[in-house]
């Protein structure tokens, strides 16, 4: 028998190629299907991820300058009838000289008076517009900064201080009494962190390092972080979400600026601070900083504004 | 009956059964770009897992089918024409929406990359509403700057 087609068996064959085609095409659009499937997911979670960050920042953006403008409002009202405190018991005080008893009580109240000055002047601080004078520099040197006005403090309270040092400059454009400011905020909160805890090693380790990080704009980016480790007890998971507000505190004294105010000056620079446990105890405060390269540039004087930190486990350090 | 126009039969119902799955597929896909564009993120995660089983299920009878497809090969003359005009209808339709779905994800895929900077840009805008938040309030000169009472 002939291997020739006939006519009819070579449409059929033709009719089968065609088939198999076209089977072929279901497989592979189902398989294409499958990708965009898995790709359109592995989106949509991401778009979650960033839409509740940045719901999560506007909320706590919101809180945080509803919070300033009425602390700036009540600092003003009261620091008013303060002056006149502090005036009337200076008088006082020049009447009653010669009575101990009563010298001694205005001498306390003037005291008082001054302490309640203290905090109106640091709400003031805090909520008041400031302005910053960028500056080459490098963390190095803020580093440095920072520890000498520190020295005496960490002395006194027995705080052994290890420092990573030798590699690169890592290059900075900064307002550096401002940053070096926030360095000694964050190093007098581990201070007092670890003089409350029991911890028989009292250890404050600073170092910095050029790392890629993500920044608030979800994007990861170049950065200079300069950390702080302490030996303290570390973060409470309740205190982590709060312990940037101004005005949260967990000690009896203070004023619960001292990270508000580091965090506002980190986050004008185009930073970020990030707060965490570390395993072997102890907290771990990162202020991020843009490398000098990419560092926020403009005019020379930038306002600085509230903002939302970072808080990834947590100590009470404020 | 032949067994091959058993298969036959039996390939023609599961691509059926494929056809109303992508069918299902399609009008999912179809509910997605309001959903993207009202960033109704959590009912396009529940959307998708909707697909995702569909998917499931649309894979789960591959095999087979690429099975009784292969089986087609042989002895060509016994498919009849009308059982291979129905495979062919059949299969060419599910060709057809599976593309329109593949692209219509694609377009989603941008979409949702629209969105994602566009919540970059409300992030980035934060600092721009604070600035006019505090804009009233006046600068004072001071010497420590933002050094509390406690350093």
């Amino acid at each position: 028998m002939s291997t020739a087609l006939t006519p009819t068996s070579a449409r059929q064959k033709v009719g089968l190629e065609e088939l198999r085609q076209l089977m072929r095409s279901v497989n592979d659009t189902t398989q294409q299907l499958e990708h965009t499937h898995a790709a359109l997911s592995e989106q949509v979670a991401r778009l979650q991820d960033e839409l509740a960050e940045a719901n999560s920042q506007l909320r706590r953006s919101r809180t945080l300058a509803a919070l300033g403008e009425m602390a700036a409002g009540i600092a003003h009202e009261v620091r008013n009838p303060l002056g006149s405190i502090g005036l009337y018991v200076q008088m006082l005080a020049e009447d009653v000289a010669d009575r101990p008893e009563p010298a001694r009580l205005c001498q306390r109240i003037a005291r008082a008076v001054e302490d309640l000055d203290a905090i109106v002047r640091d709400v003031l601080l805090f909520a008041t517009e400031k302005t910053f004078q960028l500056q080459p520099t490098t963390a190095e040197t803020l580093i440095d900064k920072a520890l000498e006005s520190c020295r005496s403090l960490l002395a006194e309270a027995g705080v052994d201080v290890i420092t990573a040092g030798g590699g690169p400059a890592l290059d900075l454009e900064v307002d550096q009494g401002l940053i070096v400011q926030s360095l000694v905020n964050v190093i007098r909160n581990a201070v007092q962190a670890m003089a409350e805890s029991d911890a028989a090693r009292r250890e404050l380790r600073i170092a910095a390092a050029r790392q890629r990080r993500r920044g608030p704009d979800g994007r990861r980016a170049e950065r200079i972080v300069i950390w702080v480790d302490d030996t303290g007890p570390g973060i409470a998971p309740e205190v982590l979400k709060r312990m940037f507000n101004p005005f949260f505190t967990t000690r009896r004294t203070g004023t619960g600026l001292g990270l508000a105010i580091v965090n506002r000056i980190v986050d004008a620079h185009g930073g970020q601070v990030t707060v965490s446990n570390r395993d072997g105890g102890g907290a771990r405060v990162a202020l991020c900083l843009p490398p000098r390269a990419t560092a926020r540039s403009g005019t020379p004087t930038t306002p600085l504004t509230p903002s939302s930190p970072t808080a990834q486990a947590g100590s009470p350090q404020t | 009956m032949t067994d091959q126009a058993a298969s036959a039969d039996t390939l023609v119902e599961l691509l059926e059964a494929q056809q109303a799955l992508v069918e299902e597929l399609s009008l999912l896909a179809a509910r997605q770009p309001p959903l993207i564009e009202a960033g109704e993120s959590d009912g396009l995660l529940a959307l998708l897992a909707d697909r995702q089983r569909i998917l499931d299920r649309l894979f789960g009878d591959q095999e087979r089918i690429s099975q009784l497809a292969a089986s087609l090969d042989h002895p060509a003359g016994r498919l009849g024409g009308e059982a291979r005009a129905r495979i062919s209808r059949v299969a060419a339709a599910i060709s057809g929406r599976l593309s329109q779905i593949v692209r219509s994800d694609e377009e989603d895929q941008v979409l949702i990359g629209a969105r994602s900077q566009r919540a970059s840009r409300t992030m980035a805008k934060l600092d721009t509403a604070k600035q006019a938040h505090s804009a009233y309030l006046r600068s004072r000169a001071v010497s420590n700057r933002f050094a509390d009472r406690k350093g």
